[in-house]
């Protein structure tokens, strides 16, 4: 099965597609995945918040994602009109190794963000981008066999 | 109202009532428990119980309360599900937060 949404550049947008994805599975008495939720929240927040059109309004344009359930596995393509994600947070999330932000002990330097990338790619089985027709696509594979994991 | 406070002598309950502490509501979440923080300078005992879902940015917001109540005797996080434990576990915030199960156990630690 296939659905595509489009949502607003909007924060409060990112849990329905969550929903959405999870009522999907359940209809099709799959377990509810729930790291699939987190995934697609931190994809979905890092383009809400950190990229758009250049010089337009960017609650104008939408952000589509499709995500297709066949047999095992949910592949989510998300696109976005906007200007080419640059190389260097393509390579973020792309890179093989995952980089968690460091803890040194001290409470005061704990981190309190830069963890979103990472999480992304510690959860999805595959993850790739591509530019087509002015707009940027992160497809990811989330294999339904590790939710038990 | 998205969250709500039960004021005891030596601390103070914060009980998210969302089912989603995310992107969308943490840096209010954060604002929040700051100026309460501020105001009564207790310990404050998180109650997790309505959490189903935390990203990263809801995440942050708890590392932030952290660090601004440490001060005054820090954070206890109780009641967690399953989705807020793993995201704690995949970001080693684990080894970091006494993460209580029971809001009982929480409140017998903070009567000690």
């Amino acid at each position: 099965m296939k659905i595509r949404l489009n949502i607003e550049r909007d924060l409060e947008q990112i849990g329905n597609v969550g929903d959405c994805v999870k009522h999907l599975c359940e209809r099709d008495n799959r377990p509810g995945p729930l790291q699939m939720d987190l995934m697609i929240a931190e994809l979905l927040t890092n383009i809400i918040k950190h990229s758009g059109p250049d010089g337009e309004d960017q609650c104008e344009f939408p952000v589509g994602v499709t995500v297709i359930v066949r047999d095992d596995l949910i592949t989510l393509s998300v696109s976005e009109v906007g200007r080419p994600t640059s190389q260097e947070v393509v390579s973020q999330y792309t890179a093989t190794e995952i980089t968690m932000p460091e803890i040194d002990g001290n409470i005061m330097n704990l981190p309190e963000s830069g963890w979103g990338v990472q999480l992304v790619k510690s959860i999805c089985d595959d993850i790739s981008y591509e530019r087509i027709d002015g707009s940027n696509v992160f497809h990811m594979c989330f294999d339904l066999n590790d939710v038990a994991a | 109202m998205k969250w709500e406070l039960e004021e005891e002598k030596h601390y103070v309950v914060v009980r998210p009532l969302l089912a989603r502490l995310d992107s969308a509501v943490a840096p209010e979440f954060r604002t929040f428990v700051s100026d309460l923080s501020a105001e009564q300078g207790k310990q404050i005992l998180l109650d997790l119980r309505n959490v189903e879902f935390m990203d990263s940015s809801g995440l942050g917001a708890v590392v932030g309360c952290y660090k601004l109540t440490k001060s005054v005797g820090g954070l206890l996080v109780c009641n967690v599900q399953q989705q807020v434990k793993d995201i704690f576990r995949l970001t080693h915030m684990d080894r970091i937060f006494e993460v209580n199960d029971s809001f009982e156990a929480c409140v017998d630690k903070l009567a000690a």
